[in-house]
């Protein structure tokens, strides 16, 4: 047999940051093999990182840079193409100012890569850039950010085996996280019990010892629901709440109002099980929060998020082995992308633009004579800028706004009246074909970087293969398109990036790529070079001024929109097993697409009688911003008058709203008005 | 007794990396789920039966139980589909003229459908082992159930 060489690396699909080996052959990948010693899988892998390696090899690989004229895509060479985008970008700076120009980066690029695309658009004097975490987690940032101090995962997924209570809200994470069912069925031997509390039976809630299926969008009313019984039955924590905690007399007052019959009333799930979830998830040595998507993607995301904090803090259940909050985030590095700062109102680390202080500390690293002091864009605003005609020119790393922003239609707007849009990604997408200018970039397994997993372990991925065709890591591309700009910035890899980022972000300040090499994990916060990095946080302060966590009390909202007359059906839209986000890697592995090829809306039998809906039937689904059809499949999975779609496919958000929550700028993906009929 | 792939039903969570896994590694998946009325996932491979039917009406002889085990000579199928009605477990299937089954994947040290199995559902023993593990985790469970100082802390638990 020929020599096959083992290559370890970090899954490119999911957050949870699991480990396998790539067979490489001769330069090509020819497999791919377990990694029974990594922490997070212990060898195990989801369908999608068994199917990982056909992005590699796929030949709808971008392989030069595109330019479009008249007659289509003219490959030209990447000297022409990096001037060209420098020449647009730089004309539209001088004649429109710096907010005129707009930075997408990529939570699928690393740390590194992350990191230089926001110095690019800061040092150009706009704060103008963001991330696709504003369409999932946005919210997990402001509210854990003002309850706890840290918009992050507090315990390493393997301690949920230690957890003696498990509460899951808003997370399919058997389809969409699937190894942490690993780590959860561990628990369940040790004689945890299971809560799972989603609008959907899913393959979670088959783990779950009570289900508890709630309206969508009635989270708050749920967990205050608990509280309430929590409060009136003395089975709070208060030494936890005396010691750790601020605002408890405030906040107790709240709780009156949400008696488990009111909550009962709203969510529709019985008084006896929210009693029930209340009880044992207070009464267990050890409870940890599991959410996801369900609780963030809500104009309420950020009142939701605090909601499951305040439910944690009250029972004093953060910041020991088991017990914690864990937001399971979606993309493999969209943890990394939040803590290089690509986000509009945020430095790397997390200073705020307009802090003076995090301001002054920046220039003098970067040697920066000034900093934009106005809070940039977020992704829905600067989609509304460029139709507005205020933003001319955007730089997209590795996204698809089109099929990953709400109201789709608006998006394509936006991007047609751009005066130049340049996109850079590995394969051709619905976002791209708008653009002006295309540069292909290499994969996670063609080049080096730093990624942070969802539990914040941060892990080096080296290269592997070399990119196909002309395609560059997005490292060396950015850089080229600096050195035009002439910003001067002078990194020979990305491991002196990394050097850099280690200087600028604190809880990076031990964390370099020799240790990287080493261990190839640590977890932030690492702040010192020898620190062990800090699994578990919170064990003795949080990461408040005074170190105090903060109980917020919060209210129940109805979401943007309700079901009405004429739009009688609730629509909700979340992931499938099978496929991933956008789905432009997902949908090109033939595995993955010939068990799910086509979108579907899944909806009650007893519904599709009403409406002679038959399975498999083509249906038109309509809502107040467009319509879209889909291959009805009847299941019990969602309740009657509640839809669900998956948005691996281009369709779902043609229907959904952008409404916005306040604080985080997160769209509604989870609620819309939607009405039904056959073709 | 046969070895054979076999899954604990309670643990598996119908994510198909099992087929994922065995597709990348032998070209089609030989192993294949049935999730039943939405609600229990059936992985379902060949059971390595030690008295295959699947055999029974094999006209070339090209699917034989010998030495303790099926055995497949590809150049004497048919590919006449007459074991894939045989079999009651739907186990067996026809790809491009040539029958292909569970075979453990001879390169591997496990069968890549219980390696990658994100719940450790999966697992490849003799049907006589797992018996008598499923009576030992089920007198674990009720120890810890009967357990006083355990049941006093959860009163009224399932």
């Amino acid at each position: 047999m020929e020599e096959k060489n083992l290559y370890p690396t970090i899954c490119p699909y999911c957050s949870l940051g699991c480990g396998f080996f790539l067979e490489v052959k001769e330069g090509k990948v020819a497999g791919l093999s377990y990694m029974p010693g990594h922490p997070v899988n212990e060898g195990s892998l989801c369908p999608k990182g068994n199917a990982s390696t056909e992005v590699l090899t796929h030949p709808d690989r971008l392989l030069h840079p595109l330019l479009k004229t008249e007659n289509g895509w003219k490959e030209i060479s990447w000297e022409e193409a990096l001037s060209l985008a420098a020449a647009k970008m730089g004309s539209v700076l001088q004649e429109y100012g710096p907010d005129a120009l707009a930075f997408l980066g990529s939570a699928k690029c690393s740390n590194e890569e992350n990191y230089l695309f926001q110095k690019i658009a800061r040092l150009l004097g706009t704060n103008n850039v963001d991330n696709c975490a504003r369409l999932c987690h946005a919210s997990t940032l402001t509210g854990l950010g003002k309850s706890l101090g840290a918009g992050a995962m507090t315990n390493p997924l393997s301690d949920l085996e230690n957890s003696d209570c498990i509460f899951v809200v808003g997370s399919n994470f058997a389809e969409n996280h699937p190894v942490i069912s690993r780590w959860i069925l561990r628990a369940k031997e040790r004689g945890a019990f299971v809560i799972v509390a989603d609008p959907r039976r899913t393959p979670s809630t088959w783990l779950s010892d009570l289900f508890l299926r709630l309206k969508p969008g009635t989270d708050i009313a749920l967990l205050n629901g608990m509280m309430h019984v929590i409060v009136s039955e003395g089975l709070l924590d208060r030494e936890f709440i005396r010691k750790r905690t601020r605002d408890f007399e405030g906040f107790e007052r709240i709780l009156s109002e949400y008696s488990p019959e009111a909550a009962s009333a709203i969510t529709g799930v019985p008084a006896g099980d929210i009693i029930k979830a209340a009880r044992e998830y207070a009464k267990a040595d050890a409870a940890a929060i599991l959410y996801s998507m369900g609780i963030t993607q809500h104009i309420s995301g950020t009142d939701n998020v605090i909601a499951c904090s305040d439910l944690a803090l009250i029972c004093g259940q953060v910041g020991k082995k088991g017990a914690g909050i864990f937001p399971l985030r979606g993309q493999n590095n969209v943890q990394g992308a939040c803590d290089m700062g690509s986000l509009a109102e945020y430095f790397p680390g997390y200073g705020k633009v307009g802090d003076k202080e995090a301001a002054a500390r920046l220039k003098k690293i970067w040697a920066a004579e000034k900093l934009s002091e106005k809070p940039g864009l977020t992704t829905a605003k600067m989609s509304e800028a460029a139709r507005a005609g205020k933003l001319k020119a955007l730089y997209l790393l590795g996204e698809d706004p089109v099929n990953s922003h709400p109201d789709s239609l608006n998006v394509r707007k936006a991007l047609e009246k751009l005066d130049f849009l340049v996109v850079q990604d590995i394969f051709m997408t619905d976002t791209a074909e708008y653009a002006d200018l295309i540069l292909p970039a290499a994969a996670w397994a063609e080049k080096e970087g730093s990624f942070t997993s969802t539990e914040r372990r941060v892990q080096w991925i080296s290269r592997a293969i070399a990119p196909p065709g002309e395609a560059k890591a997005d490292l060396d591309i950015l850089l080229g398109f600096a050195e035009k700009l002439g910003l001067g910035l002078e990194y020979r890899d990305a491991g002196e990036v990394l050097a850099e980022i280690s200087r600028v972000v604190p809880m990076y300040g031990g964390i370099t790529k020799e240790r990287l090499l080493q261990a190839y994990r640590v977890s932030w916060p690492c702040p010192e070079t020898g620190h062990p990095g800090t699994p578990i946080l919170h064990t003795e302060r949080f990461n408040t001024p005074d170190g105090l966590a903060r109980l917020i009390p919060v209210e129940y909202r109805s979401p943007a929109e309700s079901p009405d007359p004429a739009y009688p059906f609730l629509l909700t839209t979340g992931r499938t097993g099978l496929h991933y986000n956008g789905g432009s890697m997902s949908k090109r592995s033939s595995f993955l697409l010939e068990k799910e090829p086509e979108l579907f809306v899944e909806i009650n039998p007893s519904d599709a009688q009403t409406m002679e809906i038959e399975e498999g039937n083509n249906i038109i689904l309509e809502t107040r911003r467009g319509s879209t059809q889909a291959k009805a499949r009847l299941t019990e999975r969602v309740s009657r008058g509640v839809l669900f779609m998956p948005f691996h496919f281009s369709g779902t958000n043609m229907l959904t709203g952008d409404a916005l929550d306040r604080e985080a700028g997160i769209p509604e993906f989870k609620v819309s008005a939607c009405r039904v009929r056959r073709v | 007794m046969p070895t054979a792939v076999y899954c604990d039903l309670s643990r598996c969570i119908g994510c198909r990396a099992c087929e994922l896994a065995c597709q990348r590694e032998n070209k089609t998946s030989r192993i294949s789920l049935e999730v039943v009325e939405g609600l229990a996932p059936v992985p379902v491979s060949c059971r390595q039966c030690e008295t295959p039917l699947c055999t029974a009406p094999c006209p070339g002889g090209a699917l034989r139980y010998e030495n303790g085990r099926l055995e497949y000579d590809a150049e004497k199928c048919t590919g006449c589909g007459l074991c894939i009605l045989a079999c009651p477990f739907g186990a067996a299937v026809l790809k491009g003229g040539v029958i292909e089954r569970c075979d453990f994947c001879p390169e591997k040290e496990i069968p890549v459908c219980v390696a990658t199995c994100p719940t450790a559902a999966l697992f490849c023993a003799e049907a006589e082992s797992f018996g008598k593990n499923i009576r030992h985790r089920n007198v674990e469970k009720m120890k810890k159930i009967l357990d006083p100082s355990i049941a006093a802390g959860r009163e009224g638990r399932r």
